[in-house]
């Protein structure tokens, strides 16, 4: 409370004069003090440190302090923006419950009704040194693929249950999901990565796992049966024909044969490909190897 | 202590000594006597503004020296600057009133939104939230890809869920007469009927409970492995190859599955999954060679 009250940073042995909390300037007290020091960082409270100069007895000691903007946030929510807050983190929750301890920080109360939508989001323990990496310009090292990786991190983000790190590695933009990290993340000083520019999660990674790598130029047309049609076209659109039965063709980029064959796949006995022909031989030579490997 | 304390009003002395793992009697001896303490600054005495009464309950009117929110821990602070961006997409937020509380949120912070989270939106999502929040039936139209079948029922919903990417709704089926969990993106129509229902969420119990799916084992290529990634998959083994045990609550599902990940993956063990993946491959290619 001394520390948080005092309108300048104060020595050891201002603190020893000022209150009734140390008996002395000895060393046990020293030791108390040091130990109270930690308590509090390990509370989330920062003492701020600086030296003393000059040339006169005190000089060389520390001066401590509790600054304002270390300890307290300086926010100032409307009622409206506190309940839109905690309502939202009542919809999107992390699994380490991140944001309730946020919330309690804030003091926030009790809502008048629970949500109707909640999205649950797993926390990996990367995220934390992700998300300063990202936010202090830092380079990042990690294992990835087997291999050492260095990269500039430019954007942390979640879509379809998985963390992904949108960064440069080598001059090339790459996505890496964070759960197939194989080491921790060492993250470097900060400025150390180049600034640039952030995309939208959609421009950094195709929404559309099938877009997933390089063009190839290969489209394929695709019959699905009434079953799924409707399904499928709300979903991909790219209709090129409809039939009298409710079935549909439509046409799909293919950018990796694995991809396509999962999605295609996938649908059981509702699709089938069409064309090209190389495409149809594709997924026949995979069925003619499942039909043989019994 | 004090300080979690405060931040977990209302609170006693037994819960603050259950979170710490303290006996309560040392837990009370250590908070006690923070009603008395004051500090003397500039001749000013600062009282902290605790008390703990007999019962063990503790009361705040704090000194507005301590009684400002704190600073958040940048975990805390990713946590609560993500889910506000993420529900900012989301039917059901205040927007406006949000969008203005993050922008305030950031610069108290001193940090920026460089975490993005992507929830997809299926197309009835929305008309979902809302019969879920007024609590009234619905009519859905429902692919159970588990059955292979389309079937219209109607239903009334507890909640909207989102699990690793995918949207749920839990709701009291009128069809099968029991709880039952929908994928929205699996819903392929819905009206609103303008009845509202009364039976409370049963919590997750009667959706999880019932005959266990059996464990199928797999062995795929580790290259394969992005495919099992968004099941409910525990690996066994990790090495050249990549051995995996999956509840399986349907042979569907499973020989979707087999015809996904390929020749180089086989079901370890056989029983009555032996020969699924090769007769579904037969009766496909059956269909290419018409």
């Amino acid at each position: 409370m001394y520390l948080r009250a005092c309108p300048a940073p104060v020595s050891w042995t201002e603190i020893v004069r000022d209150t009734d909390l140390y008996i002395d300037d000895g060393s046990s007290s020293k030791k108390t003090f040091e130990r109270d020091k930690k308590d509090l960082r390990e509370c989330g409270i920062s003492i701020h440190t600086e030296n003393i100069g000059g040339n006169d007895e005190a000089a060389g000691g520390t001066r401590y302090a509790i600054r304002d903007a270390d300890v307290f946030l300086n926010l100032d929510l409307s009622d409206r923006e506190s309940l839109a807050i905690e309502m939202a983190a009542s919809m999107v929750q992390f699994d380490a419950a991140w944001e309730i301890d946020a919330l309690a920080k804030l003091g926030a109360g009790t809502l008048p009704t629970a949500p109707p939508l909640r999205a649950q989001l797993s926390a990996p323990d990367e995220l934390v040194a992700l998300h300063l990496a990202v936010d202090r310009n830092c380079l990042i090292n990690f294992v990835y693929g087997g291999r050492p990786r260095e990269v500039e991190p430019i954007l942390v983000f979640w879509r379809q249950g998985g963390w992904y790190v949108h960064g440069h590695e080598d001059g090339t933009a790459k996505n890496f999901k964070v759960e197939r990290f194989q080491s921790s993340v060492t993250v470097g000083a900060r400025g150390s990565a180049s600034n640039h520019q952030v995309p939208e999660p959609a421009e950094a990674m195709a929404e559309d796992p099938l877009l997933h790598g390089p063009e190839s130029g290969l489209v394929a047309e695709v019959l699905i049966d009434p079953l799924l049609a409707r399904q499928v076209e709300r979903d991909r659109g790219g209709v090129i024909d409809r039939r009298a039965d409710g079935s549909v063709v439509i046409e799909v980029d293919v950018r990796s044969p694995g991809a396509f064959r999962s999605w295609l796949f996938g649908m059981g006995d509702h699709a089938i490909v069409l064309n090209p022909p190389e495409m149809v031989d594709d997924v026949v030579t995979w069925l003619k190897a499942l039909v043989s490997s019994r | 202590m004090m300080l979690w304390a405060y931040e977990h009003q209302p609170v006693s002395v037994s819960e603050v000594a259950d979170h710490f793992g303290l006996d309560p009697d040392d837990a009370y001896s250590e908070l006690y006597p923070l009603q008395g303490i004051e500090v003397a600054v500039n001749e000013e005495f600062h009282n902290l503004g605790v008390v703990v009464d007999d019962d063990g309950e503790i009361f705040f009117d704090i000194n507005p020296l301590f009684g400002r929110p704190r600073q958040l821990e940048r975990s805390e602070a990713l946590g609560l600057l993500a889910a506000a961006n993420a529900a900012l997409g989301l039917p059901g937020t205040n927007v406006e009133a949000l969008k203005t509380g993050v922008l305030k949120l950031e610069r108290a912070l001193g940090i920026g939104s460089t975490v993005a989270i992507d929830i997809q939106d299926p197309e009835f999502l929305k008309v979902i939230e809302q019969a879920t929040r007024n609590q009234e039936c619905i009519q859905i139209e429902y692919y159970a890809r588990w059955a292979d079948q389309i079937s219209i029922r109607t239903v009334e919903p507890y909640e909207t869920i989102n699990v690793s990417g995918d949207w749920y709704l839990r709701a009291h089926c009128r069809l099968r007469d029991d709880h039952r969990t929908f994928r929205v993106d699996r819903i392929e129509g819905v009206e609103l009927t303008g009845e509202t229902h009364v039976r409370s969420d049963p919590g997750y119990e009667p959706f999880t409970g019932g005959e266990e799916a059996p464990v199928v084992t797999i062995e795929m290529p580790s290259s394969s492995r992005w495919m099992i990634e968004p099941l409910q998959a525990s690996v066994v083994e990790d090495d050249e190859k990549l051995v995996v045990e999956i509840p399986v609550s349907s042979s569907i599902f499973l020989e979707r599955l087999m015809l996904r990940l390929g020749p180089d993956a086989c079901v370890v063990g056989g029983g009555p999954f032996d020969d699924l993946a090769s007769a579904a491959a037969q009766r496909l290619l059956s269909r290419y060679e018409k």
